[in-house]
């Protein structure tokens, strides 16, 4: 066990723990923003460089800072490191050329895109950007593409955070994913629209941090403030059944993997419970899904502490009384 | 015949995608779909990644290219040197336009950034054969020939080394008198670690532009455990005015591949590699040869110098267009047949490099530099230098100057005795080491060129090539072509390099169109120095360095290039462009 300490806080992590997921052990605002890195997904992270902090000492050993700020998701911590994130004016100040640079290239269509609410970038830009823009040159536009009957392909959202071509890869056998071109010019692409005919390639739309990948079948249906996330699972031969349902009276508009605070997957599902099931009947519902006090999916509905009442009371809810938890704060 | 290696070591097939692309671009002008389907089954990988592979690099086309594919360059010095005119010429003769193929399919008219002849622009790529110092009539002559069924390799130019300064002959270190295998001669009485303690002593730095310690490098693969081990020497040259490695590579390729086999034998590898950029098609037969001669003697293949048991083969792996590839995270992904992208830094190359194992790179004039310091001793390379600059330095001259070509010069030089030298005319801004180097004003002249200082910015710490510009040279321009040329080479993997580089692009633009205030040039100052502080690599980090410094330097030159009259409205919004899109939906 090796000691570093971050924005204060002295830890012990094993030794080849990166500075991202030493932050995260700690939690809170400690935790450097990812738009790229996911912990499932291997070889991603180094790319999007929101996760760029501060090393004020390099290790007990070596005790010169490092003269860059580094990305937090691939560096491993050393013995004596000491990082600074959001003790840092630096970090927070690099952290809104970030979201500058993210937002050179992708525009401004919250309003009418499905991911709004649930956008990691949005958050991202909420909580570390500045209120206006300084770049005000023609953004690169792509027309939307069909990937199979299931996922919408809109480019021009894309920040090329790369996670969706590695759960092609590494999720699914038959990869026709993957990244064209260089630079600018680099995009997102399916091999000749083929339709991604795998039993997972549904969780592409799960891991896209933003509304590049969406589901067809939830396009332009709802919002998803106005939805109640309910966990759920089912018996399933392919993946482990655990979901979460987002319901609007009786009705189940779709079907996602289960999020953690990081925005991400740890079970990831297969395309039959995402697509196939759309009827509660299907479904053992746990009860409604603690959502983050601060998201936006929790307005007007329930808050962390309803979650925290006891467990059981959830499961032996019957269906007619999900919409009675509309309204609680 | 001279025993090849039998291969222990096999390369896995993957390895041989970019040979594979390179032989359909080259038999048949492009790479079609059969062939990438052909690729994809025999790699067992799908059609998106070679397709992806074929994207990243800009020498490999999915259309046909014509049966002549003109590359011509664009890089800055090139455009003073009247690129323009050339465009216009090869436009007319050929009816083609550039980024297209004439109807006919004969030509195919292309850029591209610098080749590696800026000593003798503009010059251009025809089929990958080398046409130097053009103008319209020469444009003119080539393209009537090549229409008469003329090959290019038989009409091509063989471009001169132009070789312009040499120290005395006891203290040039890379023209001194060549003579093969004088330097392997002394591998065994010196052995491996001898070796490495003969490059210490020199302190020989890396001279691809890091300037990190040579002997550290070896010494760190040396260490490593492993079954296999690699010696790749980076032919990337793709800094924009340089072209010291094509020198070098010309005329003393020898003296390269042996720095490649005493850096093998000091660390126990049995491959090497020489990673030669696309533009540099025409040296590879001629690099070929040296290989070849090196194996006949008994140089290359087993027990080399009849030392038991070290058995090292070179081969060289071409590049396809892509100038990141110079970043050696960068190259070993190329090397392993996939795009260009540069690592996350888990590891350095000395851990796990090619194919994971690990790998010394170092650039071609280190390998140079190594060979020679072993031939003449460390202490004869370190009293031709001065105190911690050992040895001398090869420099690419270009630009606005009489004499371009190369110079081997004695490391404390001023740069006003580098100006004298080659002839500059009315110099006012240099770029030094390239775009990605920083540029300094005449006012500078009196700093000297040498390995130290880079944060003290007394000394002027030179990767390798002067672009001198005179007077009348527009600085916005210079400026702008770097970062149409980073915008262009950018891999794209990271955010602040990918959007970066392109926000730079435009505001260049609009600073050469007058708009812009005061306010205007500290954003797009702000903007380079947010790239250079968080890019993934190289690339990015250096990119803003010569706007940066310009802006510091040239102060006084953009604010007359502002709009007296500019009040922050853009003057020149076309209001009939902005609502086309909306004229067309009302109707």
């Amino acid at each position: 066990m090796i000691k570093v300490t971050i924005d204060g806080i002295e830890l012990e992590v094993e030794e080849g723990t990166t500075i991202m997921n030493a932050a995260r052990k700690i939690g809170g605002e400690v935790v450097p923003p990812a738009m790229c890195y996911y912990t499932s997904l291997k070889g991603s992270g180094g790319k999007c460089r929101a996760c760029l902090v501060k090393v004020a000492q390099g290790s007990a050993k070596d005790p010169r800072p490092m003269p860059k700020l580094v990305a937090s998701c691939c560096t491993n911590v050393q013995d004596g490191m000491v990082v600074l994130n959001s003790t840092s004016p630096e970090v927070l100040e690099t952290r809104r050329g970030i979201v500058e640079f993210l937002l050179v290239n992708h525009p401004l269509d919250c309003p009418i895109c499905d991911q709004a609410g649930e956008c990691e970038l949005q958050n991202f830009a909420f909580d570390h950007g500045l209120q206006k823009t300084r770049s005000e040159f023609h953004r690169r536009e792509f027309d939307p593409i069909d990937i199979g009957p299931h996922i919408k392909l809109h480019m021009t959202r894309c920040i090329l955070c790369y996670r969706c071509t590695m759960v092609a890869d590494q999720l699914t056998e038959e990869r026709v994913h993957g990244v064209l071109w260089r630079g600018e010019a680099s995009e997102i692409s399916t091999y000749i629209q083929k339709a991604v005919e795998n039993d997972f390639s549904g969780n592409m739309i799960d891991v896209c941090p933003v509304g590049a990948l969406t589901d067809r079948h939830f396009r332009f249906r709802n919002r998803v403030w106005f939805l109640n996330p309910m966990d759920a699972h089912r018996n399933c031969s392919k993946c482990s059944g655990k979901v979460v349902l987002w319901m609007r009276g009786e009705e189940v508009y779709r079907v996602t993997a289960r999020k953690d605070q990081y925005d991400e997957v740890k079970e990831f599902i297969c395309n039959e419970c995402r697509w196939d099931h759309y009827d509660t009947k299907d479904w053992v519902v746990e009860g409604p899904r603690a959502v983050e006090k601060w998201s936006v999916i929790t307005a007007n509905k329930y808050s962390k502490e309803t979650v925290e009442l006891p467990e059981q009371l959830f499961s032996k809810l019957d269906n007619a009384k999900w919409d009675s938890f509309e309204g609680v704060t | 015949m001279p025993e090849i290696i039998s291969k222990k070591f096999q390369e896995p097939p993957r390895t041989q995608m970019l040979n594979k692309l390179w032989q359909f671009q080259q038999e048949r002008g492009y790479i079609d779909d059969d062939a990438l389907k052909g690729l994809a089954t025999e790699f067992g990988i799908s059609e998106i990644e070679v397709e992806g592979v074929i994207s990243f690099y800009h020498f490999f086309h999915r259309k046909p290219t014509g049966k002549y594919t003109i590359y011509l360059n664009n890089s800055i010095v090139s455009e003073i040197k009247g690129f323009q005119r050339i465009m216009e010429a090869f436009e007319r003769e050929t009816g083609a336009t550039f980024g297209t193929v004439d109807r006919t399919g004969t030509f195919g008219l292309f850029l591209t950034p610098c080749i590696g002849l800026s000593d003798q622009e503009p010059a251009a790529l025809i089929n990958f054969y080398p046409f130097t110092n053009l103008n319209a009539i020469k444009v003119k002559d080539i393209i009537s020939r090549l229409k008469q069924g003329v090959l290019p390799e038989s009409i091509c130019d063989a471009p001169s080394d132009n070789i312009r300064y040499v120290p005395a002959e006891d203290k040039s270190v890379f023209f001194r008198k060549y003579q093969t295998g004088q330097a392997l001669g002394k591998m065994e009485s010196l052995g491996p670690q001898g070796i490495i303690e003969e490059i210490k002593k020199s302190e020989l730095a890396g001279r691809g532009g890091a300037f990190y310690p040579t002997w550290k490098k070896w010494e760190a693969t040396r260490q490593q455990p492993a079954s296999q081990k690699f010696v790749v020497c980076n032919a990337d040259e793709g800094e924009p005015g340089t072209f010291k490695d094509r020198v070098l590579m010309n005329s003393y390729a020898g003296s390269m591949i042996g720095g490649m086999i005493i850096c093998g034998y000091a660390i126990g590898a049995t491959q090497g590699i020489i990673y030669l950029r696309g533009e540099y098609w025409w040296l590879k037969s001629k690099i070929e040869a040296a290989l070849q001669e090196f194996r006949v003697i008994g140089f290359l293949g087993k027990n080399i110098c009849d030392i038991k048991g070290f058995d090292f083969d070179i081969r060289i792996q071409m590049g396809a267009g892509s100038y990141v590839c110079g970043e050696e995270t960068a190259l070993l992904e190329s090397l392993e047949g996939k795009r260009g992208e540069p690592r996350t830094k888990w590891y350095f190359p000395v851990e796990r490099g090619y194919l994971q194992y690990p790998t010394v790179i170092n650039n071609v004039e280190t390998f140079c530099a190594a060979e020679r310091i072993i031939e003449m001793g460390a202490d004869a390379f370190r009293e031709s230098g001065i105190p911690g600059s050992p040895g001398t330095k090869l420099i690419s001259v270009s630009g606005d100057c009489k004499l371009p070509g190369i110079y081997e010069i004695e490391w404390g030089m001023t740069v006003a005795e580098l100006l004298e030298l080659c002839g500059a005319e009315d110099p006012y801004y240099i770029q030094v080491s390239g775009p990605s180097g920083e540029c300094i004003t005449v006012k500078e002249k009196f700093r000297r060129i040498s390995m130290l200082d880079l944060l003290a910015r007394k000394d002027i710490r030179c990767g390798g090539s002067f672009m001198i510009f005179n007077k009348q040279r527009d600085i916005v321009k210079i400026l702008l072509n770097f970062s149409a040329f980073f915008k262009e080479e950018s891999c794209g993997i990271c955010t602040p390099c990918r959007a970066g580089n392109f926000i730079i692009q435009r505001k260049l633009e609009r600073l050469q169109d007058g708009l812009f205030n005061e306010a205007d040039l500290q954003e797009l100052k702000s903007w380079g120095t947010l790239m250079k502080n968080t890019s993934r690599c190289g690339l990015g980090k250096t990119a803003a360095n010569s706007l940066i410094s310009a802006i510091d330097k040239f102060h006084d030159y953009f604010v007359a290039r502002f709009d007296k009259d500019f009040n922050g409205l853009n003057l020149k919004f076309d209001m009939a462009a902005a609502t086309a899109d909306y004229e067309k939906y009302k109707s």
